[in-house]
């Protein structure tokens, strides 16, 4: 590959990228036999919260539309896990489709009216919907447990092990950041993209905006769900305030962190969050303040977050190169 | 349900309707005129009920304390709203969805600063004295505080609109709306206009913190608790507008007093198929202009 033109560049740094990817799916492959317990349990938390932040990021990013009542969907996921596996005693990989399809039934219908409306009205609307969720699962005490959620939702027995349970989390993920990257990365992604950057535009070459959000929105909160039915079995537990909207700011500070307009934004936030929970929460009680200042501070001087900054830099770099210097 | 209990619930429905009023006329002016959204401003209203409350504790012996722990609250929270203004100063050119990110943020590191001061407990204080008790009309008992408090966020509003409406000050604002710009190279410091509007709005939802918590309870939590249905009651009546905020959390405020009567846990639920049947209805809001 000859890297002194700008395509051979191009192409240098797409199979960069594919090396970079590879190498930490391999490193993630091991990373449970060099870890002790507590932090396979922590990698996780960090899976299971860029599968949420890569879901709320179809939305956000792709399609510029400000959610608040994302973890609705996530906790859709969760929740209709354990009612299966509780109350009807299905098998919870049987459980996962069945899950799946309520989190998008439900979506499709909140959807239909959200996607009517945009900016300031849809994030109101999203946080309308997503706290009439949350206090039905939090007041429905026959059903849905009320305040105390529903507790003792085990793994089955395959991948009970927390080395097994971190395997299957990473796979599903996996295989889920790649059916959001194939979806993003089509042409239906780039309408997407084309209606964000300019709506009147994209209504005056005939796209259908309406639909397109609509089906954003589906898309968006059934890769939630699996975040959210993958959490359940994790925690063993699922209660009102995974649907909350506290849970909601959750995507909304890892996207924005992360950086919005680049696909592995969302994970970067995701491990930055994560860390800051953990081992910011050990030090100080104080997490909160702290992730509020990064967060203030990332859209005051880098509204691209952290993965924009670094595309940046990139692109400067190739650019540099490519002139000559 | 007997009349007494429906004038009960009704008179109580107001009162958090008009509390509510209080709040997002802040939130209704800093928009309608800077267009600025400001997700923090519950947090402004938690933090003047806090510091309403160690003024009060340290006041308490003197006469009117609490109606001068009322306005040093609103003094103090509109200095926390001047800092917040300047902070957010780069993104005003910067579109909504970042200013909400922004003040979003505030919400999280005010939320903790309070904590971290004040700690999780909660906090009541008495009635202030003279409006303790009731007031009978035709034999109905009107708890008198409640009404006192409908009648005083009524008049913020009446005296807020008078600014806006007739005072040379309002015109200004008022032209800012409309041209920056123009308002800009006619010699009128356009920054120190854009800090007193936010310093009103941080003001009144301050002293409303205080005032309002005669009435409940002042703790961490109050600040989301409050935001969310303020946020509700300016998209519905349409954002920006007062009229529309004033009817539309008169709305919210009785819906949510009756749906406690018919479903008590579900009260918070009614108000938000309000929103939804609202918003699908109407999506710029009752007095929005789309």
């Amino acid at each position: 590959m000859n890297k002194d033109t700008p395509e051979g560049l191009r192409s240098a740094a797409r199979s960069w990228k594919r090396w970079i990817v590879l190498a930490s799916f391999l490193i993630a492959l091991i990373l449970p036999h060099l870890l002790p317990h507590y932090y396979i349990h922590l990698l996780d938390l960090f899976l299971i919260g860029s599968l949420f932040a890569l879901s709320y990021n179809i939305l956000l990013g792709n399609t510029g539309l400000l959610s608040f009542g994302h973890a609705a969907y996530f906790g859709l996921g969760a929740y209709s896990v354990a009612l299966l596996m509780q109350k009807a005693g299905i098998h919870y990989f049987l459980a996962i489709p069945i899950s799946l399809t309520i989190t998008g039934l439900i979506a499709s219908i909140i959807g239909y009216f959200c996607s009517r409306v945009v900016a300031m009205s849809f994030a109101i609307l999203t946080l309308a919907f997503g706290e009439l969720l949350f206090t039905i699962a939090s007041k429905w005490y026959t059903f849905t447990g009320g305040d105390d959620g529903i507790q003792s939702v085990f793994p089955p027995s395959i991948i009970a092990s927390s080395a097994r349970f971190y395997y299957f989390t990473l796979i599903i993920v996996t295989l889920a950041s790649i059916g959001i990257w194939r979806i993003l990365h089509s042409p239906f992604g780039y309408t997407l993209q084309c209606i964000r950057d300019n709506r009147p535009r994209s209504e005056s070459i005939g796209i259908n905006v309406r639909h397109y959000q609509w089906v954003a929105f589906i898309i968006s909160g059934i890769f939630a769900g699996l975040a959210g039915s993958i959490f359940v079995t994790f925690n063993w537990t699922v209660a009102p305030t995974d649907i909350g909207w506290v849970k909601g700011g959750e995507p909304i500070v890892m996207t924005i962190v992360g950086g919005q307009y680049v696909f592995g934004g969302p994970i970067i936030g995701a491990a930055i969050l994560t860390f800051f929970q953990f081992f910011v929460g050990q030090i100080t009680l104080y997490w909160a303040l702290v992730i509020g200042i990064v967060l203030a501070l990332v859209v005051r001087f880098l509204p691209g977050g952290i993965g924009g900054y670094i595309q940046e830099r990139w692109a400067v770099r190739r650019q540099t190169l490519s002139s000559g210097v | 349900m007997t009349f007494v209990t429906f004038i009960n619930q009704f008179i109580s429905g107001a009162t958090y309707g008009l509390v509510l009023f209080m709040v997002a006329l802040g939130l209704a002016l800093i928009f309608g005129v800077m267009s600025i959204v400001n997700l923090a401003h519950g947090s402004l209203y938690m933090l003047g009920a806090f510091f309403g409350y160690f003024i009060w504790s340290a006041l308490r012996d003197m006469h009117f304390s609490f109606w001068l722990s009322v306005l040093l609250a609103g003094l103090v929270v509109a200095g926390a709203g001047f800092i917040l203004e300047f902070l957010l100063r780069p993104l005003y050119r910067r579109g909504h969805t970042d200013q909400i990110l922004f003040t979003y943020a505030f919400m999280y590191i005010i939320a903790d600063l309070v904590k971290m001061f004040w700690g999780g407990r909660y906090y009541t204080l008495p009635r202030p004295p003279g409006l303790e008790g009731s007031l009978t009309v035709a034999g109905i008992m009107l708890p008198t505080y409640n009404l006192f408090i409908i009648g005083v966020s009524l008049l913020i509003g009446a005296l807020l609109w008078f600014l806006l409406a007739r005072t040379k000050l309002g015109k200004i604002i008022r032209a800012a709306v409309f041209d920056r710009e123009m308002v800009g190279i006619l010699g009128i410091r356009l920054p120190w206009i854009f800090a007193l509007v936010f310093g009103i709005g941080a003001f009144v939802a301050g002293a409303a913190g205080l005032l309002a918590a005669p009435m409940g309870s002042i703790g961490v939590g109050m600040d989301v608790e409050i935001i969310v249905p303020v946020f509700v009651v300016c998209i519905i009546g349409g954002m920006g507008s007062f009229l529309g905020a004033l009817i539309s959390s008169f709305i919210i405020g009785e819906v949510y007093a009756f749906g406690i009567l018919v479903l008590p846990q579900m009260a918070m639920a009614f108000m938000f198929l309000v929103v939804i049947v609202i918003l699908i209805i109407r999506p710029q809001g009752l007095f929005g202009r789309s």
